[in-house]
């Protein structure tokens, strides 16, 4: 009798163990699905996501943004239009990469028009953009 | 009731004191066992007693060539055992040395586990005292070792962890008079400061020495980690030649941070020294990992070789050791080399201040006013004086109209007055400033903030 209880109960849990995980399973293949398809309908739409890291995500209160396709002087001065003071205080001492790689840039050369500070950079739909603080805490 | 309270007091007092006296003894007891084990691995005297071979010898008498102790042999079996580590990878760590810069949230991990798996001589360099909120993150220390020197307690950690490893103690801030001496000892070093002053001071000076640098830095929820100046790769200017204003210098003290994000960046510091000193995989270099706690996501992000433009490592780059020597970080970075608290702001005139000492006065007399704490409201759900009124100052420029309600409110006769308090004091004054112009003209900060509260007025108050 104990031994059948016993039985019902491995049974049971393990038929719940059984739903919980395939459960898990198919949200994350969705979640997945979800991220593949925004990915793709922000390149149809030409919107890029912008990853703000560090002291960049306390200055603006968000860690991500979703933009339309610019250089990255429009960029700079979009950012400094929507977070005054941004530029001096963040921009001009970060590191940025687009597609998980470092790009030429300084702040105020770009701003100023002097060459090979970032005047190339074309930010296309479907990108990833970092903006990369130095973080010298510990 | 009396004497059971001061028998409990008298207890607590001399459990206190049989603690440091049992932390000061196990101490001495680890470093006289480091001293013991290098003069019996160097010197031949003890040999010719027969006391103590040199593990050399043990290992060439048992026909091992690659100088490991049967002792050895066990204790580093499980890393032995790893066919891409194996024997070779573990003799040129013992013949390594690696220097930690730091021994707080990062340089905890990174200490236990380069002692524990075998460098040869490993330094620790911290001017610091332990403190109680430093143990929810800086895990290598413990109680028994608050209010001692950081370099002590993760000395005497590492020595418990692994008596064969030559620990050596720096118990000094790293200084450009000290730090082409300090860091010219060692091979690989490891960069787990705490502020921006100090991270260019060490990477240019592992520029001009020639050595790799591990560097980490963790804040918040997130994590930096990369390998500067190594086979050819940049150095920290070469990624960030502009240090950033101090107002964006966040301090773990200002900003908070979860204790195990250092702690995970810190062991992967650790990784990467060991993978260099034991000539063991590919390190981090040209790409920094950019570790988000709240995501659960790592990326790593190809960063750029060598800048032509950087003044200390590109080519033909003449920054000498005088050069380095004579540099002042702290006006490159407008920022201090230690961090101990915030530089303290003089922005009013003194009859628009008070001493929390005068305004407790003033509360005790009834005096009709109102307190506005300009924190943000995590820091006040934390601990507030009663009867305060949270406005944090990044909200004050909308919320003026809440002070002049709250001040109609409190007016009885005669005219409320509007005090402001803070943490320590600067935001505080940052506000009455913005008040006065905007026509509060008799509101006061109270200096020191609540620190000064709790030091002042009221020990029981609660600081952070």
């Amino acid at each position: 009798m104990a031994c059948q209880l016993l039985m019902f109960i491995i049974l049971n849990l393990s038929s719940n163990f059984t739903t919980i995980s395939d459960s898990n399973i198919m949200n994350e293949t969705h979640s997945l699905q979800n991220e593949t398809e925004t990915r793709e309908s922000r390149t149809a739409t030409g919107k890029f996501t912008l990853l703000l890291f560090a002291s960049a995500s306390s200055y603006t209160g968000t860690d991500t943004l979703t933009l339309p396709s610019m250089n990255l002087k429009q960029l700079c001065e979009h950012l400094e239009q929507q977070y005054p003071g941004i530029g001096a205080k963040i921009l001009r001492s970060s590191g940025v990469c687009v597609n998980l790689e470092y790009v030429e840039f300084e702040y105020d050369g770009l701003m100023q028009g002097r060459k090979g500070c970032g005047e190339d950079v074309v930010i296309k739909g479907g990108d990833e953009v970092g903006i990369i603080p130095p973080v010298s805490s510990g | 009731m009396d004497s059971g309270g001061a028998d409990a007091a008298r207890i607590l007092g001399e459990i206190e004191a049989l603690k440091a006296t049992k932390s000061d003894i196990e101490a001495k007891i680890s470093a006289l066992e480091a001293q013991l084990k290098g003069m019996s691995c160097r010197n031949d005297a003890v040999l010719s007693n027969g006391s103590c071979p040199p593990a050399a010898a043990v290992a060439a008498e048992a026909g091992l060539g690659h100088g490991l102790s049967p002792e050895m042999i066990y204790r580093y079996s499980r890393q032995l055992l790893l066919p891409s580590f194996g024997v070779q990878a573990q003799s040129n760590l013992l013949k390594s040395s690696v220097l930690v810069v730091g021994a707080g949230g990062l340089g905890s991990p990174a200490l236990l586990y380069l002692a524990a798996c075998g460098v040869g001589r490993l330094g620790i360099v911290d001017n610091d005292v332990v403190e109680l909120n430093n143990m929810h993150r800086q895990i290598i220390h413990t109680e028994a070792y608050i209010g001692r020197s950081k370099v002590e307690s993760a000395a005497a950690a590492c020595r418990a962890i692994n008596s064969t490893v030559q620990i050596v103690e720096h118990r000094e801030a790293l200084r450009t008079s000290n730090a082409l001496e300090i860091l010219s000892k060692y091979d690989i070093v490891v960069d787990a400061t705490d502020n921006a002053p100090s991270r260019y001071m060490i990477s240019d000076c592992c520029v001009v020495l020639g050595k790799p640098l591990v560097s980490g830095a963790a804040l918040g929820l997130e994590g930096q980690l990369t390998v500067y100046n190594c086979n050819g790769g940049p150095c920290y200017r070469c990624l960030f030649p502009t240090p950033p204003p101090t107002t964006a210098c966040q301090r773990c003290s200002d900003s908070g941070v979860l204790g195990v994000v250092p702690g995970i960046i810190g062991c992967l510091q650790a990784l990467e020294a060991i993978k260099i000193a034991s000539t063991v995989g590919e390190p981090l270099v040209g790409r920094m990992l950019l570790f988000d706690a709240l995501s659960g996501r790592i990326r790593i992000v190809k960063i750029r070789g060598r800048s032509l433009l950087c003044e200390v490592c590109r080519e033909n780059a003449t920054f000498t050791r005088q050069q380095f020597q004579e540099f002042d970080y702290e006006k490159f970075t407008q920022s201090p080399l230690s961090v101990s608290a915030p530089p303290k702001l003089n922005l009013l005139p003194e009859d628009s201040r008070i001493s929390s000492k005068d305004y407790s006065e003033r509360l005790r007399n009834g005096e009709a006013h109102i307190l506005v704490d300009v924190r943000p409201e995590h820091h006040f759900r934390i601990v507030s004086l009663p009867n305060s009124l949270n406005i944090p100052l990044s909200t004050l420029e909308r919320r003026v109209a809440e002070i002049s309600s709250a001040l109609k409110e409190a007016e009885g006769q005669r005219d409320a007055s509007l005090y402001v308090i803070c943490r320590r004091g600067n935001d505080s004054q940052r506000a009455v400033n913005y008040l006065q112009k905007t026509g509060f003209t008799s509101a006061k900060d109270i200096i020191g903030g609540l620190e000064s509260w709790a030091r002042d007025v009221d020990p029981s108050f609660p600081t952070y």
